[in-house]
């Protein structure tokens, strides 16, 4: 649930489904090599039991901000034909500037025509200095969600060991295709194409940001707002964003504090955190190997990372692992179940 | 998100036939319900996990249909995705169970229900093969267990 089901009965009518419903955001430097990164946006969860295909209505965005604005500044936009014969196809448009910034479909190819793996096996295309890859792949995802939901009782081990999702991995190369400051920021996106607008579906930069601190109707207003507001829009409760995340750091270090924790956050505390968790923007330094907080690798135990930080310093810890059917080579992401 | 068939939400959640016949019997959910008929015990149990004062990710549903002359019946409980204001027809695969009822305890207005899970096999680690649930009707709460801990549900019920 790092961001899976974020917001499953919030649609009406429902535009996207898990089509278009993003599990996931990794971005790391590419193993052996330096001057590539690799960015991938997971979707569909639980697949293929909700849906079989990626939506050919849908963009599915990466976006970079370059420049610590929150405001995209390039975007990878992938596109997917209609399902035909148990085969589909993807284009990938790599938009810069006030293009990259606003929702629209615009762009310079990247590649074309690149088909999306259905099966076992993962079917690379490389144009130019990209690899791409689309199709069902092992959820990378590691939680115990089973013993969070009973209140921290982390007996049930990796809910996600056996599950699926659709992945969209991209092999880019660093400086030309994010910029030249190493130090950037990036972001998932998902907006259905009604034939008359562009309407936002889903949005994701670090794990589990909108299904942990939101409540109810909030998750879609989060979804549908951009990382520039995220610290300026309200929720129905009429607080900002800053401050419900600021309360509900309180409320998670309150229950910290008998786990071991350092005891409850002030209300500065619990607000120059959510300052930080906000905008909702995975930060990347691409001349930095290092995993979480910077980027985020396919192994990062970015739960365990992040229960440390909401409860004050407990030691509270889930006994899931990291996945152990990753390829060693691109794009990286295990086999299907 | 898609809406899905309530029977392949079942065939989803492997809630098995008897869940079924048990959940389509109960109606829609905007009448349900715990109601009392000819000595039928109806009921639907909802709570938001984790639970309150965090944000709910996941709506926790148990439901029956229990004789209270002959101590028996069925219930059946799944896991949804999205909190109860906003639950989706999602449910987590692997959680559903669907269990026969085996005894019927009635104090006042409060009602204790034990049954046995149906398939063992579905059972995860350290899961009990019990289900149980205590009913009060006039506080309109349900109390359960989810994997260790005891969760406080809210009772929907109407009188027939």
């Amino acid at each position: 649930m790092a961001d899976h089901l974020d917001a499953p009965g919030l649609h009406s009518p429902a535009p996207g489904g898990p089509r278009t419903d993003i599990t996931d955001v990794y971005a790391f430097v590419k193993p052996g090599d330096a001057g590539k990164s690799i960015l991938v946006v997971n979707v569909n969860p639980l697949a293929p039991t909700l849906a079989t295909a990626f939506d050919p209505n849908a963009i599915y965005e990466l976006n970079i901000d370059t420049n610590g604005d929150a405001i995209a500044d390039r975007a990878f936009r992938v596109r997917f034909s209609e399902p035909a014969g148990g085969a589909q196809h993807a284009v990938v448009h790599l938009a810069t500037g006030p293009q990259a910034a606003s929702a629209n479909d615009g762009g310079a190819p990247v590649i074309v025509h690149a088909p999306v793996s259905f099966g076992q096996g993962a079917t690379v295309t490389a144009q130019g200095d990209y690899k791409f890859f689309a199709g069902i792949r092992s959820d990378p995802f590691f939680f115990d969600l089973l013993g969070f939901l009973a209140g921290f009782k982390f007996t049930q081990g990796d809910f996600f060991h056996d599950k699926n999702v659709f992945s969209i991995a991209l092999e880019v190369p660093n400086a030309a295709a994010l910029g030249s400051h190493p130090q950037i920021g990036v972001w998932a996106r998902t907006l259905i194409d009604t034939g008359h607008a562009l309407v936002r579906d889903d949005r994701m930069g670090r794990p589990a940001i909108n299904t942990v601190f939101n409540h109810g109707s909030d998750k879609n207003t989060f979804n549908q707002i951009d990382p520039a507001q995220d610290r300026t829009a309200v929720t129905a409760e009429g607080m900002t964003f800053v401050e419900s995340f600021a309360n509900t750091l309180i409320q998670l270090s309150t229950v910290g504090a008998s786990l071991g924790g350092h005891g409850a956050y002030s209300a500065d505390q619990a607000t120059a955190i959510a300052e930080i968790l906000l905008p909702d923007i995975l930060t990347y330094d691409y001349s930095n190997p290092g995993g979480f907080l910077n980027g985020r690798t396919l192994t990062d135990d970015v739960i365990n990372i992040e229960l440390g930080l909401v409860t004050n310093g407990s030691s509270l810890h889930d006994d899931a692992d990291a996945h152990t059917d990753l390829l060693p080579e691109f794009p990286y992401l295990g086999n299907p179940h | 998100m898609d809406k899905i068939a309530r029977r392949k939400f079942l065939k989803v959640t492997g809630a098995g036939v008897a869940g079924a016949a048990a959940l389509s019997a109960l109606g829609p959910l905007a009448t349900l319900v715990a109601s009392v008929s000819n000595g039928m015990l109806h009921f639907r149990a909802v709570t938001g996990l984790p639970n309150s004062p965090l944000p709910a990710y996941a709506s926790y549903v148990l439901e029956g249909r229990v004789n209270l002359k002959t101590k028996s019946g069925v219930m059946t409980r799944a896991l949804m995705a999205g909190a109860p204001e906003a639950m989706s027809p999602i449910a987590f695969p692997g959680v559903a169970r669907s269990a026969t009822v085996s005894n019927v305890r009635v104090t006042d207005r409060v009602v204790r229900i034990t049954g046995r899970v149906d398939d063992p096999a579905q059972l995860l680690k350290g899961e009990s093969p019990m289900a149980e649930i205590t009913l009060d009707r006039s506080k309109g709460l349900a109390w359960a267990q989810f994997f260790g801990g005891e969760v406080t549900m809210r009772l929907e019920y109407t009188e027939i």
